[in-house]
């Protein structure tokens, strides 16, 4: 058995020997002042990132993993794997581009509102040019939960943190996706299925049919327009719940581009239903931190939100973005509060970059929040 | 198709250059070539640089004198350069130093990271990659065109000052 394992690792070397590894890293450090009412603190968090990729013809190898320490009134830390896939991609005689992926990788939706996060499982793709298609399967049960933000209802997927590497809440993931341009000119139609089981006698489970559009209009305009609707289904979502009825994400995003000093200017509108009572709150997969400067994760779920968003390239160095939201209660849209945030990046070189973050959160009640952070990022 | 694509870059490297007849069949044979070699890495660079040298030793040669190879290294004009090398003396040639971490090391593999991070190069390129002579003119090109236009914006902007 030892002689197997030895052999396996002296072939796996000298494969790797056998054509260039190529390998790079990201070192990560952030420093930051967040400030309510009551509380003033001061965080920090070092993140370094490794990562490399072995090609051979129509196969890749590619992995990543990182170390993350922060301080935020108390020490955490963790490491993790964020990508670990074997991928295979040809185009055949007929055209036809086939893309295999299989191992750990990160899987998102036509909006990213519905999923936006890692899996390990297997992803086929093929791309027929009038058609592409999607089909992937995988299990959330090994990805870390202290850098994961599944959704779990249940008391069963509760999140652990804390240790350095704490198994996340077990669901198999299946999902297909179809994608089309031809059936209107510069627009991508697409239609994404997603299912989210419990393999624990399927106690609490999840299905999201989304359909998107996307496109240009007029050449300096972009848009993007998707509605999903979910249901929850087992037994979790029966015994605490009347009935199963159908929840609904619809995400809006308009972007002019000027053509000055890269600028853009971005409507952004979301809305998710969401009520206490009923069995209408969406739940998506995973969560997407909607406003930068709120203290907790300010998410997808049983929100209305709208946005503007500009951003400015005042040197090819230099990125400013400014972006305003106003939040609204999903259930009869009334003013919950208001948030703002700036953004100025400057690339030092082009390995290196300092960036400077101010953002405030000003919640109709309760306190208000405030976010000044710092962040030097050096890729090696 | 293969003797078209020389015709095509040939055409393009002569634009760029005044070369001889001698100096155009070398050149063919470069662009010729899947994978090319320090000296003719070095003949291509040579000619850029206006040199007379029409011989490939004595254009590796030159290069070493100017300091525009890697000195850690034990370099013929015979032995195959890869994509990492290659980028080391472009960055060296035109004089850019755009990455914190090329200014510190000096070293090769940061040079080809340099134009990775530039687009000059793929992103998928692997740093022990041979180099076409195809591509080993068309980087050239980039580089060639980017340092025109840093030149062209670092004027106009002088004229606003």
């Amino acid at each position: 058995m030892k002689k197997i394992f030895l052999l396996t690792i002296i072939i796996s070397l000298a494969c790797f020997s056998a054509s260039a590894f190529d390998f790079g890293g990201v070192f990560t450090n952030k420093t930051w002042l967040s400030k309510s009412t009551s509380d003033v603190g001061i965080s920090q968090s070092d993140k370094i990132i490794l990562f490399g990729q072995q090609r051979w013809s129509n196969f890749s190898f590619s992995i990543e993993g990182f170390y993350n320490f922060s301080y935020e009134n108390e020490i955490n830390q963790y490491v993790d794997l964020s990508l670990l896939k074997l991928n295979f991609d040809k185009t055949l005689e007929s055209g036809t581009r086939l893309v295999v992926d299989a191992g750990r990788f990160k899987e998102f939706d036509f909006s990213s509102f519905i999923i936006d996060e890692n899996i390990d499982g297997v992803r086929v793709y093929s791309d027929f040019g009038k058609l592409s298609f999607t089909a992937l399967a995988g299990y959330t049960g090994l990805l870390n939960s202290n850098s994961v933000d599944l959704v779990a209802t249940s008391d069963k997927k509760e999140v652990k943190t804390g240790d350095i590497y704490n198994l996340a809440g077990d669901y198999i993931l299946a999902g297909l996706k179809l994608d089309t341009s031809t059936l209107l000119v510069n627009q991508k139609i697409a239609l994404n299925l997603y299912g989210l089981l419990d393999p624990d006698q399927f106690y609490e489970n999840r299905s999201y049919a989304e359909l998107g559009l996307k496109g240009s209009i007029f050449g300096k305009v972009n848009y993007s327009v998707s509605s999903c609707l979910g249901l929850n289904f087992g037994d979790y979502y029966t015994d605490n719940f009347e009935k199963s009825v159908l929840s609904n994400l619809t995400a809006l995003n308009v972007s002019y581009f000027p053509r000055f000093k890269d600028m853009s200017i971005s409507l952004n509108a979301l809305y998710s239903t969401g009520d206490e009572k009923a069995n209408n709150q969406f739940l998506p997969i995973s969560l997407v931190s909607l406003v930068p400067a709120c203290e907790f994760t300010f998410s997808q779920s049983a929100v209305a939100i709208a946005g503007l968003v500009t951003s400015i390239k005042p040197t090819d160095n230099m990125l400013a973005v400014l972006q305003g939201q106003v939040i609204l209660s999903s259930a009869d849209f009334s003013y919950t509060g208001f948030a703002y945030n700036a953004m100025y990046a400057w690339n030092i070189f082009n390995d290196l970059q300092v960036s400077v973050n101010m953002g405030q959160h000003l919640p109709k009640e309760g306190d208000a929040n405030m976010k000044l952070s710092l962040t030097v990022s050096t890729a090696f | 198709m293969n003797k078209k694509l020389i015709f095509l870059s040939l055409f393009c490297f002569i634009s760029a250059f005044t070369l001889t007849a001698q100096s155009a069949e070398k050149i063919e044979q470069i662009v010729g070539a899947d994978s090319i070699t320090w000296g003719q890495a070095s003949y291509l660079f040579a000619s850029y640089l206006d040199s007379e040298t029409d011989d490939v030793s004595k254009s590796l040669d030159l290069l070493k004198e100017q300091g525009l190879v890697p000195s850690k290294k034990e370099i013929s004009a015979d032995s195959k350069i890869t994509i990492e090398e290659y980028s080391f003396v472009i960055a060296k040639v035109f004089n850019i130093k755009t990455s914190l971490w090329y200014t510190i090391t000096n070293s090769p593999y940061y040079a080809f990271k340099m134009l990775k991070n530039m687009y000059i190069l793929d992103s998928k390129e692997v740093s022990q990659n041979p180099v076409s002579g195809r591509q080993a003119i068309r980087l050239i090109q980039a580089a060639s065109k980017l340092q025109e236009q840093n030149t062209a914006n670092d004027s106009a902007s002088g004229d606003l000052q």
